[in-house]
């Protein structure tokens, strides 16, 4: 068994592999969805920030960004806290406790600021999603 | 402004550091994703998904650990996830595609039983269960040493030697005399 084994590297790539590659294509096709990837965060971070203008509850601002077709936090509720909660680690946002309990967020004026730079300069890469989401992570 | 040239830089990085990891694992990624799904197309969405979310977790990355390990940690994975998904299980799952290739010379017997061979190991490889599967997969095909598998697949390094010792045996039993 062990002889025959150690023929599997040669013997899959004569048989199931032989049809499979990896070409430049399939690069430059991940690097374009790499691009969209960041835009589409980016528009997002940018509904988030814009949304909390006013004071609203997490909920609210998962509702209204559904509500405007954004469905990422669509099954995952916990990411968008996980962003909330790094964007007021950055003092972007300050968070009240309401009389019932439920938690409220709005913008500083550190946040307004960031906000303003992504709307108007259409700078790239001011505030990423994946660096708020991934604050966390081990 | 610090921030943002900061990240600027920081995204040419990042895709050149994308590119080196396409360019050094891409074909290895898309067989090992194979080799889970026994699919040529969804090996190739995942491979794809793969990258992506490696650049989306690139800060993640410590210095210490060994790249490829971190790489195959993320691909593994977010193979198994697609796995267990609702999806997966709507659809058809698919039988091995053990291309054939054409006996080049007629006459060549010896080369012909070779290739029998071959294509018995592989079917009978790509029919073990997952877990077995993935053992054999990583440490024939890719030479990984236990603690790498173990590392890998996050199971302790006895785990990973009872499920090879089996495997082999299942193996064993499948090929039957041919050993």
């Amino acid at each position: 068994m062990e002889e025959r084994l150690k023929n599997l590297k040669k013997s899959m790539k004569k048989t199931c592999f032989s049809q499979l590659e990896f070409t430049e294509a399939n690069r430059n096709q991940i690097h374009k969805k790499i691009e969209k990837e960041v835009e589409d965060d980016e528009m997002i971070l940018l509904a988030v920030l814009q949304l909390l203008l006013e004071e609203k509850t997490g909920h609210d601002v998962a509702k209204q960004l559904r509500s405007r077709g954004i469905l990422k936090f669509e099954d995952e509720e916990g990411l968008l806290y996980t962003v909330l909660h790094a964007l007021e680690q950055k003092s972007y946002l300050i968070v009240r406790w309401h009389s019932d309990y439920s938690k409220m967020y709005k913008l500083t004026s550190k946040g307004r600021k960031v906000l303003k730079k992504m709307e108007t300069k259409r700078v790239r890469g001011v505030l990423k999603l994946s660096n708020l989401t991934g604050m966390y992570e081990s | 402004m610090e921030e943002y040239i900061e990240n600027i830089v920081d995204t040419a990085d990042k895709n050149n550091l994308i590119d080196e990891m396409m360019r050094s694992f891409g074909e290895e990624i898309l067989y090992l994703m194979y080799s889970y799904v026994k699919d040529k197309s969804i090996a190739e969405d995942l491979t794809q998904e793969v990258f992506v979310k490696c650049y989306q977790k690139l800060h993640t990355y410590k210095q210490h650990s060994k790249m490829k390990t971190w790489v195959w940690r993320i691909a593994i994975n977010h193979c198994k996830d697609y796995l267990k998904s609702w999806y997966k299980r709507k659809v058809i799952p698919s039988e091995v595609e053990v291309a054939l290739t054409p006996a080049r010379e007629s006459g060549v017997e010896d080369s012909v039983v070779r290739q029998e061979e071959d294509e018995e190991l592989v079917i009978a490889v790509m029919d073990l269960p997952i877990h077995y599967r993935e053992v054999i997969y990583l440490f024939y095909f890719e030479e990984m040493s236990i603690k790498e598998i173990s590392s890998v697949i996050d199971q302790n390094i006895n785990t990973v030697k009872t499920r090879l010792k089996r495997a082999k045996q299942l193996l064993k039993e499948q090929l039957g005399g041919m050993i």
